[in-house]
């Protein structure tokens, strides 16, 4: 049996044997067979010795168990690695960032403890994942939508906490952004309630998000500071119907007036869909025709309004000469089979695996059916920013693709926070570690290239954070030196995710 | 006055480093340049615990005020920063800890950036709303801020404090708008949060998560860094902007009325700074006119901001007897003679007139002399509005000494999306026995308000221990929280100690 | 930019001869003090009076309504204190007063004359003066003299006020009420300059 680093089997065994008692024989994991389970199956090292593997994993089903889980970890100085449901695929799956850590599951503890229509909020364990959560709104005939991500198995808490967005309206696409109040164990085994929550009788928990005093949620969001046990989210009031619009322009000069009036309908929240970007491959208009760029432009809302809304985008996007306008269908809420048939499901606040199936793919959505790490820089929002980056691309395709050898997906230019430009590359992951060993150094050198102009990935997959991470390097990295410090703090013996998204305890940083 | 715990020797080398650091004429030590930063609504004005600075520092550039605060930590220090120093109501100018010298970043005044493609601005702590209101008209950049009212406090400041405005969301949330910091650390390092740790990013104001834990947080009515700049979203001038009045005459109405004004501002059909007065009838009296008046304002486009008006008359139709009055249009930019009708804040235009007779008015009964501001958040229900009511009414007999305080309110704002706060204002005068009174009443709220489940969102400086005692989950598990952090990222305990509660280690009671 | 001297301390300004014939026969031009302005609150009778006789003096008067300076600072006084510490003198509602002293805080002006005028509703008024009272012949007893022309009374004595020397005054009390009988109007009259 494997044990984690530095630390003696006879402790390995004796944490082991505490877990048993806290949670159940039944739920802690150490057969090979078991363990295996939590493989990331994503993973660009899989099979070669740097796989990040867990060494374990322990499944508590309340708080009380996680505490004293976590104070059995802090005794022995085990590294935990704490997962959701552990859907985090191409981003790392249930594989810790340590390799050798304990992964703690939290898939059990997935109780919806509220779902309140009037106030238009949820509140959850982190087992719950976004299926659960809808099953839980229709059977309840609440009239709130939820946001999944694509795919929608994955846990609600652990979308939010690792930066992901969804696809439906503004604000509620950005997860985290979404979220009010959180409850959270500490690497002492602590009990910690932030926002309204550290007010005891408190019913504005999932109402106010700030509190009083220094707000620390954001610690939670990317890090591993504590384990989240409980996380509240707004929720957005079933929208009457949805509408999209898209515009077409053939320059490519016309993606810079494109992308401004896209700013502009966006900023003002008269378009709160999750836009996208399309275009800028060559001969997309037609076998001899310009590149092109198109951008697709969701509303949701009151169907009066939604069609005043059209018209005012209509008129804005007019100004570009030579662009066309196109109206999609007005489709109602709640949708009708035959709509529900056809539509993209996640669009309309339906959580869905369609994204694995073929006919998941499309130009908004072309992550390859099989293993794939993204890599998602953050651009500037504008359109001189896209073009130097398909420029780049272009440009350094060939070499880094070896020629056509790597299939590497995209650019994908994804708009789902607001304000924010994300220019997603996928790398296919197969079981072939030599032409993973490939993928990998064409990942590496993509971060590097793209940090050159200014340009950071928003989230990463757990074997490539601490390359990410690097290049957020301001004033000899003062900001991962400023979060180092705080770790050291709270989590003293550094048992918590050690390395997730770059931050390490100070037993494991390189002097 | 030596800061506690300070050597005059030591004092005196850490001024003379002072003065090497931002000059002579800007490190101020005589009464007369000190007394400017006592808290000019301050509860225990004149008495021995009003809260009072040492000093004050007032550093030009980023790299005086690392020297300042490295100075500070090698003497150990206290420092109490401020940016403009305008938070009346909430301590002012005067540092949490008596003694404590005040760091004035009021120099520090450069509008950085303002981006009107991207509807952004950087800014430093001096700026003030006023001076970025100017800028923005001179450069005639077609977007808009969001003042508090009165708009001559700090942009940073304000937003640092948890304070709002009065535009539309999610403008309001001055905090939830910022986008990007630039901090210095208690050990003088600088730290760039967001996309800003990424050298050579010009994203630092579009995106703000960056990559990995987010801090800024910390930051929000705290004290574990000074912050020299700090990016903002904007809003892109909206081109119309109509209010709607709606009114009920039964108690009972507000449960209904108030679901559908969440219901309209969940959706964002409804996108303006609402405003909600009414209140209980007194015990007997006959019934008959409007009980409740919400006011609904929306922003946008003007056949969309219609088409949301009518929207939401249909959704009030729904409650029987409830008029509903869709108010002028207004179309911006607004010429001179409108401007001098409406209120100014809620056109994006920063204003002193909440100092007036003519800016109170049932959403702004703010007295205009001294007061501190009681604060707590209740949740958005129609039930709690009438529960709060009813506590006050039943309270302030024994709270108020029989009428002899004359508290203001409650007025119940809604400046915070999904958030209700009732706010009542205590008068401050010269009478110290007053000012004692007052005092008392103003702790006493808080306990009973703590007992029902609210508690503030904001508190003045010399009772934010009283409030941040009252968030008491788990033996106050977040303080200590916060409280570990504090002690590693400030070991020695000079940045703004006590703020909103948070005591560095040598300053807590064992 | 701003030296530390407009900062918070100014620099004496030499004054020039301006005032007209009417003034206070001990004042002399070199050693008084040189308004830039007059600032009143022209809700108030009393304060038009005022206003109307330090025009009469030649100094420029500057309205506003019920306490709001936002237009007078942002149209005049600002632009005005921008070059140099220039002082103004009012009659108004003290929460312009506070208004206009914590913006000065910063030009290197201070509240140099400060006094408080309680009208009671069956028209009495009662004075106190709360700093700068080193006016000769004046003091609230000789206001409360004047009866009804105390408006007249203040202006003169205004007008005559000598540069003020010696330590450097802190904050007004003008955020703080004094305690008011029910029904009763509180005006104040001030001098904001160079200390």
């Amino acid at each position: 049996m494997a044990t984690p680093p530095n630390v003696s089997s006879a402790d390995f065994n004796r944490a082991i044997a505490a877990w048993k008692q806290t949670v159940g024989a039944d739920w802690v994991f150490t057969a090979p067979e078991d363990v295996a389970l939590y493989r990331d199956a994503y993973s660009p090292y899989w099979g070669e010795p740097e796989e990040r593997v867990a060494s374990g994993a322990v499944a508590p089903s309340t708080v009380e168990q996680v505490q004293a889980v976590v104070r059995t970890a802090n005794q022995y100085k085990i590294p935990l690695y704490a997962i959701s449901t552990g859907r985090n695929l191409a981003y790392g799956g249930s594989a810790p960032v340590y390799s050798g850590s304990v992964v703690l599951d939290l898939k059990r503890m997935n109780r919806v403890l509220e779902v309140n229509e009037r106030n238009a909020y949820a509140l959850v364990e982190p087992g719950v994942n976004y299926f659960d959560l809808y099953e839980h709104i229709t059977k309840a005939g609440l009239d709130v939508w939820i946001d999944p991500p694509d795919p929608g198995w994955g846990s609600v808490i652990g979308n939010a906490l690792d930066g992901g967005g969804g696809w439906t309206a503004s604000p509620f696409r950005d997860h985290f952004g979404a979220h009010c109040g959180m409850e959270v164990v500490l690497a002492n085994g602590e009990i910690v309630r932030t926002g309204m929550g550290a007010l005891p009788n408190s019913k504005s928990w999932q109402h106010n998000r700030w509190g009083f005093g220094p707000w620390v949620d954001g610690l939670f969001r990317q890090g591993n500071y504590g384990v989240v046990t409980k996380m509240g989210f707004h929720l957005m009031p079933r929208p009457e119907c949805m509408q999209t619009l898209t515009v077409r322009a053939p320059r490519d000069e016309d993606l810079i007036p494109l992308v401004d009036t896209l700013n502009l309908v966006e900023n003002q929240h008269v378009v709160n869909g999750s836009t996208s970007l399309g275009g800028g491959q060559p001969g997309a208009g037609g076998p001899a025709g310009p590149a092109g760029w198109s951008v697709t432009m969701p509303i949701y809302g009151p169907e009066k309004v939604v069609r005043a809304q059209a018209e005012y985008v209509k008129e804005k996007f007019a100004k570009i000469a030579g662009s066309t306008f196109t109206e999609g269908e007005l489709i109602r809420t709640p949708l009708d089979a035959a709509a529900l048939a056809r539509v993209r499901k996640t669009s309309f606040g339906i959580p869905d695996l369609s994204t694995f199936g073929l006919l998941g793919r499309n130009a908004a959505n072309p992550s390859p059916p099989g293993g794939h790490v993204d890599f998602s820089p953050i651009l500037p929002r504008t359109g001189e920013a896209v073009l130097e980056f398909m420029r780049l691309y272009r440009e350094k395709l060939p070499e880094l693709s070896e020629n056509g050898a790597l299939r590497i997906l995209g650019p994908v230019f994804m708009t789902n926070w607001d304000r924010t430009m994300v220019a997603l590359l996928m790398f296919p992951i197969g079981r072939d570690p030599q032409m993973n060993g490939r993928m990998r150094n064409a990942f590496r050198k993509w971060v590097e290239l793209c940090a050159e102009r200014g340009w950071g990935e928003y989230r990463a997959p757990a074997v490539f954070q601490d390359d990410v991470a690097k290049v957020y390097s301001y004033n000899n990295h003062a900001l991962r030196r400023f979060r180092e410090t705080i770790k050291d703090a709270v989590d003293p013996n550094g048992i918590l995710s050690p390395g997730r998204y770059g931050v390490w305890p100070k037993h494991l940083r390189k002097s | 006055m030596l800061p506690p715990n300070v050597s005059a020797n030591d004092f005196n080398r850490a001024i003379a480093a002072w003065k090497q650091a931002v000059g002579n004429e800007w490190v101020f030590t005589s009464d007369e340049d000190v007394a400017l930063y006592r808290d000019a609504y301050s509860p225990y004005w004149d008495e021995p615990e009003e809260r009072k600075a040492s000093a004050a520092v007032a550093p030009n550039s980023l790299e005086e005020v690392q020297a300042v605060v490295r100075t500070a930590n090698q003497y150990k220090i206290p420092l109490y920063t401020i940016s403009t120093g305008r938070n009346l109501a909430y301590g002012g100018s005067a540092p949490v800890y008596s003694g404590s010298v005040v760091l004035d970043l009021k120099r520090m005044n450069r509008v950085l950036e303002v981006n009107e493609r991207n509807a952004y601005a950087l800014v430093e702590p001096g700026v003030s709303y006023f001076d970025l209101f100017d800028h923005i008209t001179k450069n005639k950049l077609d977007v808009w801020i969001d003042p508090p009212d009165p708009g001559w406090g700090s942009v940073i400041g304000n937003a640092l404090d948890g304070g709002g405005g009065w535009t539309a969301s999610p403008f309001r949330d001055h905090f939830g708008a910022h986008c990007g910091m630039e901090v210095v650390l208690a050990n003088g390092e600088v730290v760039r949060t967001g996309m800003g740790a990424l050298p050579n990013s010009k994203s630092w104001q579009h995106n703000r998560w960056g990559f990995g834990p987010w801090v800024d947080g910390l930051f929000r009515q705290g004290n574990m860094g000074i912050v020299t700049k700090m990016g903002f979203h904007l809003m892109p001038r909206p081109e119309a902007m109509q209010t709607a009045t709606v009114q009920g005459t039964r108690e009972q109405d507000i449960l209904p009325l108030l679901d559908i004004m969440n219901l309209l501002e969940n959706q964002h059909v409804v996108n303006g700074s609402t405003s909600l007065f009414g209140g209980l009838r007194p015990p007997g009296a006959q019934g008959g006119g409007a009980l409740w008046t919400l006011q609904l304002p929306i922003y946008g486009p003007e056949r969309v901001v219609r088409a949301q008006m009518e929207y939401a008359q249909e959704k009030f139709a729904k409650i029987p007897d409830v008029r509903f009055n869709a108010g002028e249009l207004f179309r911006t930019p607004l010429d001179a003679a409108t401007l001098n009708r409406v209120r100014k804040v809620s056109f994006g235009v920063p204003d002193l007139s909440t100092f007036a007779m003519l800016g109170r008015n049932p959403a702004n009964p703010a007295p205009p002399g001294g007061h501190i501001g009681f604060s707590p958040i209740i949740p958005r229900t129609g039930e709690s509005i009438l529960e709060y009511l009813r506590f006050y009414r039943e309270n302030l007999p024994t709270v108020s000494e029989g009428g002899t305080l004359r508290f203001q309110g409650p007025v119940f704002m809604t400046n915070w999306d999904r958030t209700m706060v009732a706010m009542i204002m205590f008068p401050i005068g010269r009478d110290k026995v007053m000012n004692a009174k007052m005092r008392g009443a103003f702790e006493k709220w808080v306990h009973l308000a703590a007992d029902k489940g609210w508690a503030e969102y904001r508190a003045p400086a010399v009772f934010q221990d009283l409030c941040a005692a009252t968030y008491s989950y788990n033996n106050h598990a977040l303080r200590r929280f916060r409280e570990t952090i504090k002690d590693a990222v400030d070991p020695n305990g000079i940045l703004s100690p006590g703020r909103y509660g948070v005591w560095p280690k040598r300053l807590r009671k064992a | 930019m701003t030296t530390r001297r407009t900062f918070i301390q100014a620099a004496a300004t030499a004054v020039p001869a301006s005032l007209a014939a009417f003034r206070m026969a001990n004042a002399s031009a070199a050693t008084s003090l040189d308004l830039h302005a007059v600032v009143i609150d022209t809700d108030h009778a009393a304060a038009r009076t005022f206003g109307r006789r330090l025009g009469a003096y030649g100094t420029s008067v500057l309205s506003l309504r019920e306490g709001d300076v936002t237009v007078l600072w942002l149209n005049e006084i600002r632009g005005a204190w921008a070059e140099k510490p220039a002082a103004i003198a009012g009659l108004t509602t003290p929460a312009a007063l506070f208004c206009f002293e914590q913006l000065a805080f910063s030009h290197g002006l201070r509240v140099v004359f400060h006094a408080e005028h309680i009208v009671l509703p069956e028209g009495r008024v009662e004075h106190q003066l709360q700093r700068g009272g080193s006016i000769p012949d004046f003091s609230a007893e000789d206001l409360a003299r004047s009866g009804q022309r105390w408006p007249t009374r203040l202006a003169d004595a205004v007008s005559g006020r000598a540069k003020p020397r010696g330590r450097r005054p802190g904050p007004s009390l003008a955020a703080l009420q004094p305690a008011m009988p029910e029904g009763a109007t509180l005006l104040t009259s001030w001098i904001i300059a160079p200390a």
